[in-house]
Order: structure tokens, then sequence, then C-alpha cells
């Protein structure tokens, strides 16, 4: 089947209720149970999924707590520990104030001119 | 006199985090004593949907249910609604379309848009959160 690039843009909807992005689940899923070949390019606003330091811990809605919250972060270090590529765009990161030395290790930076060279080394875009 | 908020939700559960956001609004709102009204329009009428049920997460390594604690809308709603002060009214035209009408959880009610005007002439405030 060959290589694809999940392209997430869309951040954080639904994470508090999934307890996890749809998407890097999907993708984590993909693997797990379908062992695809895969990488992940994060652009746009899901690119402050890769910030060190997050905490969406101490929800409480009525009587109810959320525990466990989503853990984003780790949930990409598991993507990575599989063997899945992480990409994020520079541009997005430096648009949204994202200094590079507050990200996770392991992710790969890359310049919006760079992307096509991305998808070339790819067989299939799939965009989230 | 009791100050009284009405909020218009359209998002379908498990798809953005605006309803969640309303519904710590809600939550705080009923801590400072103010009755609540939601309406809940289109894709919001899921949200109480009574067989809503958790899951584990294989792909994640967790196969007990219990552990995962996954939330369902459903139960939020109960949670809400057990605090008190709040009133909870579904589209029941969207709820008909949906296949979801006779599913929902004890308390929800059905409604037409004229419920959701009455709530809003009584309300000291209103907020509409449509889809995005």
């Amino acid at each position: 089947m060959g290589k694809t690039l999940n392209v997430v843009e869309r951040a954080y909807h639904a994470t508090l209720e999934e307890q996890d992005d749809v998407a890097l689940w999907f993708s984590l899923a993909m693997k797990v149970q379908g062992n695809l070949e895969q990488s992940i390019l994060l652009r746009g606003n899901a690119v402050n999924y890769l910030v060190r330091g997050q905490d969406a811990g101490g929800l409480r809605i009525g009587d109810l707590a959320l525990d466990p919250p989503p853990r984003i972060l780790d949930d990409l270090e598991m993507l990575k520990g599989k063997g899945i590529d992480l990409y994020a765009v520079e541009e997005d990161l430096a648009s949204r104030g994202v200094p590079k030395d507050r990200l996770m290790s392991g992710v790969e930076v890359v310049k919006k001119s760079a992307i096509p060279d991305l998808f070339a080394r790819h067989d299939r875009i799939w965009y989230w | 006199m009791q100050k009284q908020l009405t909020l218009l939700l359209m998002d379908p559960p498990y798809e953005s985090e605006t309803t969640t956001t309303a519904f710590r609004i809600i939550s705080e709102a009923q801590k400072k004593g103010i009755k609540v009204s939601v309406f809940a329009y289109e894709g919001a009428v899921s949200l109480t949907v009574a067989t809503q049920k958790p899951h584990a997460n294989a792909p994640k390594g967790c196969a007990d249910v219990k552990v995962q604690n996954h939330p369902t809308t459903k139960a939020w709603v109960e949670g809400l609604l057990a605090q008190g002060q709040l009133e909870w009214t579904y589209c029941g035209l969207c709820a008909d379309e949906r296949g979801s009408e006779g599913n929902m959880v004890a308390g929800a009610k059905r409604g037409t848009p004229g419920d959701f005007v009455k709530a809003a002439a009584a309300s000291t405030n209103v907020l509409v959160i449509p889809t995005r």
C-alpha cells in the first residue's frame, strides 16, 4: 500500500470529550490494527500539540471529573515510538509564537516550501 | 429576582470543544445559583441520547472500560440535571430526523424553537453557540 502522510490541521476539537485527538487516534489505530506505514504532518493550530508541559487535567462538570484527561503529547510520543515520523510546519509555529525549544524531541520542523518534497516521499496524502 | 441564563447549542457530541465549554459554563452558573435553560438544536440533540456507551481504548493499550473512564455527554448532562436549576430542551424535529426520539435521558424534554423564545425572554442573558 505504500506510505501515507496524514496532514493534521484541525486541533483541539473534542479532545476533552474523546480524551485524545481523533485524527491522531485514528493514525494510531491504523498502525496497531492495520500496520499502516505512515507519517504525520502537523500544521495550523495542530502544531501546538507538540508543546511540552500541556495539562488538561482537573476538568469537572457537575460531580463528574474527567479522569484521565487527554494527553496529546503522550499520544504523539506513542506514535513516534511505533515508527511514525512527525513533522511540523515552521511558519505555523512561528506565527503562533511557539519557540522550537518548547517542542517535544524528535520532531522534524519543515518549511512550507519543503512540503511538496514531503508529499513526493509519500504514496498517499490524507488531510484531516 | 433569580438570574437566568439561556444557551442554545448546535454541535453534536464528540465533535468540538464548544460543547464542553458550554457544560463548564452551565456548571459554574449552577454553583452561583443561576437558573439555566438549554435548547439543544440540530446535532446537539444527540448530546442526550440515552444509549451512549463509554468504551475502552485498545489501540492505546487500555482494554478496561473502567480504567479508560471515557466520558459520555449524556452522563455529563445527567450530572448537570442532578445539580438542579437546569432545564434541558431538545428540538423535537431535529430528534425525529436523527431517529433519536424516544432514546433520550430522563429530564431532557422535547420542545420547539418557541420554547427557546420563551426561555430567552425570561433570561438575564442568552448565549448562542452555533456550529462552525
